[in-house]
């Protein structure tokens, strides 16, 4: 034997010994690196600023939504319903929600529907970002949040959607449509521009720079620069930057309009397609739009909607989802008094 | 009555002595080494009471097989934690996954774990058996080394299948191109793919079946074929080597000298994988779309040179070359009976000079194919409007044709069986990592983009 065996068993020991000590120490510094969270650290600055007692348990608060997610957003954003605590003088997490739009989270809206966001996330850098990326700017506030409200509501019956509705308009005036059309099941007319429904969430920097210098996200763009049209003119760009995100944004999935509390609403809703008294909403449904009546037979239901849609009895408060996006009512629905239809 | 009490009373006063004589077998044996050998009796019956010095050196096995099982068994208790919370319904699935990376305590810490384990166990075992096949080690081990395949392909299966669990869009698609590629297999491609997905889409009934593979039944099978893998180890006399070589005796004691230094490598083997999860999460992509294929769609590392051949032809990548290379592989050990040199690196040294030119060949083969093939920017018009031809005349085939050849030529030059089977595999290789790393860097459309050339932005 070349090896002295009696050294060698030795050795092995004291090896042994030392990587289980390290092993032991790595699974304690796992330990303790768990036991410090941020939301923790969060809900006890709050209970020392608002001077909440200890004994009023807080940990993990998770809101459902109508769309059948979850948002975690209150467990740092402690003081959103509180209103004591909204003011400019108080500052995020724990300032409250205007008061305008906070019926939205009681009424199982949520918060990352309208703000997006990582609604199940626990650390500000993922929960501030969208959903499996690290995008930056990804929240919508003021005036940007504007785009948000198209995803449930049809543009003119609320209030609040001056600005995008005054954005649609600018995307036709400034011909915007010529090249991005926006028609029917995917790109349509001349098939000559992107198809900005199918781009997803893209940062306000991305969209302003497409708009301004649109060879810097896409060096072959054919795209013509509108660097003077908003030369001095940062509201009117502002305008358009609500319209593009809100092209950007999908319809919230699986959303049935059961969940939502607000009854006048959902009558409302429902009774705008069907005929019969507003709250039985039981006749047959008819399209209103002449847009879609004219092109019927061109569009075909699978067009706009996502499954086929039976001939009868559908019923029972399932409302066929539509595909694409409603950012295309926007385009010819722009203010509520005037005519209903282009 | 009072009998029951009485036994009582004197079981519970005997109860110290007979709770270490009962968890501690044969303490009180009058033969100390005997008695050892009781306890330690598991460890033996995975290592003979001696092993040769041999087994002892780290880089004869370079300690790929222990580094491997490791894996598993880190594999198995994280993935049954990761079970506590994983939901596997198409509404649900992500959500879960959201749940476990941003909400569970030690979730992402044991996503990460489970993730790189999985990674490093596909790498592990595949350098296991690169080493077992150029050492020839599977001399007159032909049962074992067909059992190392197939865990081999179990392993991968459960890559695959865990693949699709998170349900992301990376995952959808990944699997998606993958099953597709069942497609060019001839006569059982399309039942098997149906069979898979439990449908012609994947769906609900997909995840669902993807989930019982991925979490009961080749898990199952692979601790099955695991430990039978390990027994026959054992059963076949230890480590593989010949009579030839000089320190073939067996007289070190396994206990402590292979043992412990084996329970050191497990350990460093932990740390290594521990610290890694600590540092780098596993990465969770955004929300299925079936709707939006991502441009280009990837299958998963391991079966990206399989696409990438696909890519050249549909035949060749997904039938011809895995069947070629699984047959090979399986066949090794039955046509290659030479009894010398087992036990060392490529047998020898005309050996190791036949497989180093086959992998030199191979290399020099694959750049110049794939410059060939690419120099007009995609196949060549006239070899693809005929369909053989262009099954026919490609890289991928080209490198099958090229494998064949290595292994004729290396076989006459040295006359030895060993050279001719490594070569082959040797070029096999080179086209697998070459390929994959042509895959890695297709662009949109398929297209070949330099790792530093910026993709355009598709639509």
């Amino acid at each position: 034997l070349s090896i002295d065996l009696a050294k060698d068993a030795r050795r092995l020991r004291v090896l042994l010994l030392l990587s289980a000590l390290l092993f032991a120490l790595l699974t304690g510094w796992i330990a303790l690196r768990e036991s410090q969270s941020e939301w923790q650290e969060l809900q006890e600055k709050f209970r020392r600023q608002t001077k909440t007692s200890t004994s009023q348990k807080l940990g993990i608060i998770q809101l459902p939504t109508c769309a059948g997610t979850l948002d975690r957003c209150t467990t740092c954003h402690l003081g959103m319903q509180r209103k004591d605590l909204s003011g400019p003088e108080i500052e995020q997490p724990f300032s409250g929600h205007p008061q305008a739009t906070l019926h939205h989270l009681k009424n199982k809206v949520g918060c990352s529907l309208c703000h997006g966001g990582t609604g199940r996330a626990l650390t500000s850098k993922v929960a501030h970002s969208m959903p499996g990326t690290r995008q930056k700017d990804p929240l919508l506030t003021q005036p940007f949040i504007q785009a948000s409200c198209v995803r449930c509501h049809v543009p003119g019956d609320q209030p609040g959607m001056q600005r995008l509705s005054d954005g649609a308009k600018l995307y036709l005036l400034l011909g915007c449509s010529i090249c991005h059309p926006l028609t029917g099941g995917g790109r349509g007319g001349w098939d000559y521009g992107t198809d900005l429904r199918s781009l997803g969430r893209k940062s306000l920097a991305y969209l302003e720079a497409s708009l301004i210098e649109p060879t810097a996200n896409f060096p072959q763009s054919t795209m013509p620069t509108f660097k003077h049209t908003f030369a001095g003119q940062p509201d009117l760009l502002e305008d358009l930057l609500i319209y593009l995100v809100s092209l950007g944004l999908p319809d919230p999935k699986n959303c049935s309009k059961r969940n939502l509390q607000n009854e006048t609403m959902l009558s409302k809703a429902c009774a705008s397609c069907h005929s019969g008294k507003a709250g039985q909403a039981s006749g047959r449904f008819e399209h209103r739009c002449l847009y879609i009546l004219e092109r019927k037979s061109e569009l075909k239901c699978d067009g706009c909607h996502q499954e086929s849609i039976p001939t009868a009895g559908l019923g029972r408060g399932r409302c066929p989802q539509i595909n694409q996006h409603r950012s295309n009512c926007v385009v010819c629905h722009l203010e509520r008094k005037k005519e209903a239809s282009p | 009555m009072s009998g029951f009490f009485s036994s009582l009373l004197e079981n519970i006063r005997a109860l110290p002595g007979n709770l270490v004589r009962g968890l501690r077998p044969g303490v009180d044996s009058q033969n100390e080494v005997a008695a050892k050998r009781l306890r330690r009796s598991f460890i033996y019956h995975i290592h003979p009471l001696r092993v040769t010095e041999r087994a002892l050196s780290p880089w004869v096995t370079l300690g790929l097989g222990v580094i491997t099982a490791t894996c598993f068994f880190v594999l198995a208790v994280s993935g049954i934690l990761l079970m506590l919370y994983y939901i596997p319904t198409t509404k649900s699935a992500y959500q879960s996954m959201e749940d476990i990376q941003y909400a569970v305590t030690l979730g992402p810490f044991v996503r990460a774990l489970h993730r790189w384990a999985a990674h490093a166990m596909m790498i592990t075992v595949l350098l296991h058996l690169v080493r077992v096949a150029a050492m020839g080690a599977y001399y007159k081990r032909e049962l074992n080394w067909v059992i190392g395949l197939c865990l081999a392909g179990l392993v991968m299966g459960l890559a695959f299948t865990g693949y699709l669990l998170p349900w992301d869009q990376r995952s959808y698609w990944a699997v998606s191109v993958a099953t597709a590629m069942l497609d060019n297999v001839p006569l059982i491609g399309p039942t098997v793919k149906v069979l898979a997905l439990g449908g012609q889409q994947i769906a609900q009934a997909t995840l669902l079946r993807f989930y019982m593979l991925h979490v009961a039944l080749l898990p199952a099978g692979l601790l099955v074929l695991l430990a039978f893998h390990i027994w026959r180890i054992r059963k076949d006399g230890g480590l593989a080597y010949s009579k030839d070589l000089p320190e073939s005796q067996a007289a070190t004691p396994a206990w402590p000298h292979l043992v412990l230094r084996e329970a050191v490598l497990i350990i460093a083997a932990l740390v290594a994988l521990f610290l890694v999860a600590m540092f780098i999460d596993a990465p969770l992509g955004i929300p299925v779309d079936p709707h939006t294929p991502s441009n280009p769609e990837k299958a998963p590392w391991y079966f990206l040179w399989a696409q990438e051949m696909v890519s050249y032809s549909a035949v060749v990548g997904a039938f011809v070359f895995p069947l070629v290379l699984s047959g090979w592989l399986v066949l090794l050990p039955f046509l290659d009976r030479q009894a010398n040199s087992v036990g060392r690196w490529f047998g020898g040294r005309s050996c190791k000079a036949a497989v180093a030119m086959a992998s030199l060949a191979a290399i020099i083969g694959l750049v110049v194919f794939e410059w060939l093939y690419l120099r007009g920017g995609g196949a060549d018009q006239t070899i693809a409007s005929t369909p053989w031809l262009a099954d026919l005349l490609n890289p991928a085939a080209g490198m099958i044709g090229l494998a064949l050849l290595a292994a004729v030529i290396s076989g006459m030059a040295t006359g030895s069986t060993r050279a001719a089977g490594l070569s082959g595999i040797a070029v096999m290789l080179v086209a697998i990592v070459g390929f994959t790393l042509m895959g890695i860097c297709r662009g949109p459309d398929w297209v070949f983009y330099w790792p530093w050339e910026e993709w355009p932005l598709v639509n």
